[in-house]
């Protein structure tokens, strides 16, 4: 259990700042469960990368603006951006991408899986985009 | 991002040489072990010991190899940190690869 916080963290939309978002987290999570730690790591990195090739098409020089709050019993990161908004299909279809047959290796999926590592692996998630602000939000209990 | 190590004439052990599989250089393991898969006539086994983040893309590319391999026991994982082998078992991945707990128990399979 980690004492109540609120950090934040601004990085460019280029696939390279997923890793100081990695290391933002375990700075500012120090203490707690692997497990949990890795599964928010993932989802949060995740985010960030579809934001950059799906949001942004790779074009550097925009903001994505993170905020993790600790709390109690849960972590939340929300993270904020102005670029191309996840389009609904997409974001319910996602939550099925992992439903396959493991024995069935020809069918395995081997692209498209962000979002659905991000429904996996966190508790819950919202997602929402208004006035060309879209906000995703990661819940991880503790 | 490959060390490379000739256990027989049939298996080959490499070890990931870093501590993150993702978008950035995914696409790097994924040309290197393509080459050994061709090369290795049976059995490649991949030590993930060094390895503590790995993403979609990580995880995309270690499925493709896997339909190139063509059996799950051609190509074996071991040595998942924790929360790697947490990252396999919620994604159902740990029921895709044939996964050993260390280099040692993968190598012996073999004669399994």
């Amino acid at each position: 259990m980690l004492d109540p916080l609120t950090v934040c963290l601004t990085v460019d939309t280029r696939l390279e700042e997923t890793y100081k978002v990695s290391q933002w987290l375990h700075t500012n999570c120090a203490g707690l469960s692997p497990l949990i730690l890795g599964s928010m790591e993932l989802a949060t990195v995740e985010a960030v990368t579809n934001i950059v090739r799906h949001g942004w098409q790779n074009e550097a020089g925009h903001e994505i603006e993170l905020t993790l709050t600790r709390r109690l019993n849960e972590l939340e990161v929300t993270i904020c951006d102005r670029g191309k908004p996840i389009p609904r299909e997409a974001f319910v279809a996602s939550q099925c991408a992992l439903d396959f047959d493991p024995k069935d290796v020809s069918q395995l999926p081997t692209g498209g899986l962000g979002l659905a590592l991000m429904h996996t692996v966190a508790d819950r998630l919202s997602y929402e985009s208004v006035e060309g602000v879209n906000i995703l939000r990661l819940f991880k209990s503790v | 991002m490959l060390v490379e190590k000739d256990i027989d004439s049939h298996t080959k052990l490499v070890t990931l040489d870093t501590q993150r599989l993702d978008v950035l250089n995914a696409g790097t393991l994924k040309r290197q072990i393509q080459s050994l898969i061709e090369e290795t006539p049976n059995r490649l086994v991949m030590d993930f010991h060094t390895v503590n983040f790995i993403d979609s893309s990580g995880l995309g590319v270690l499925v493709g190899l896997l339909k190139k391999a063509g059996a799950p026991d051609r190509l074996v994982i071991c040595n998942l940190q924790p929360p790697i082998a947490e990252i396999f078992g919620m994604t159902n991945m740990d029921r895709v690869f044939s996964i050993y707990p260390s280099v040692d128990e993968a190598l012996a399979a073999k004669a399994g």
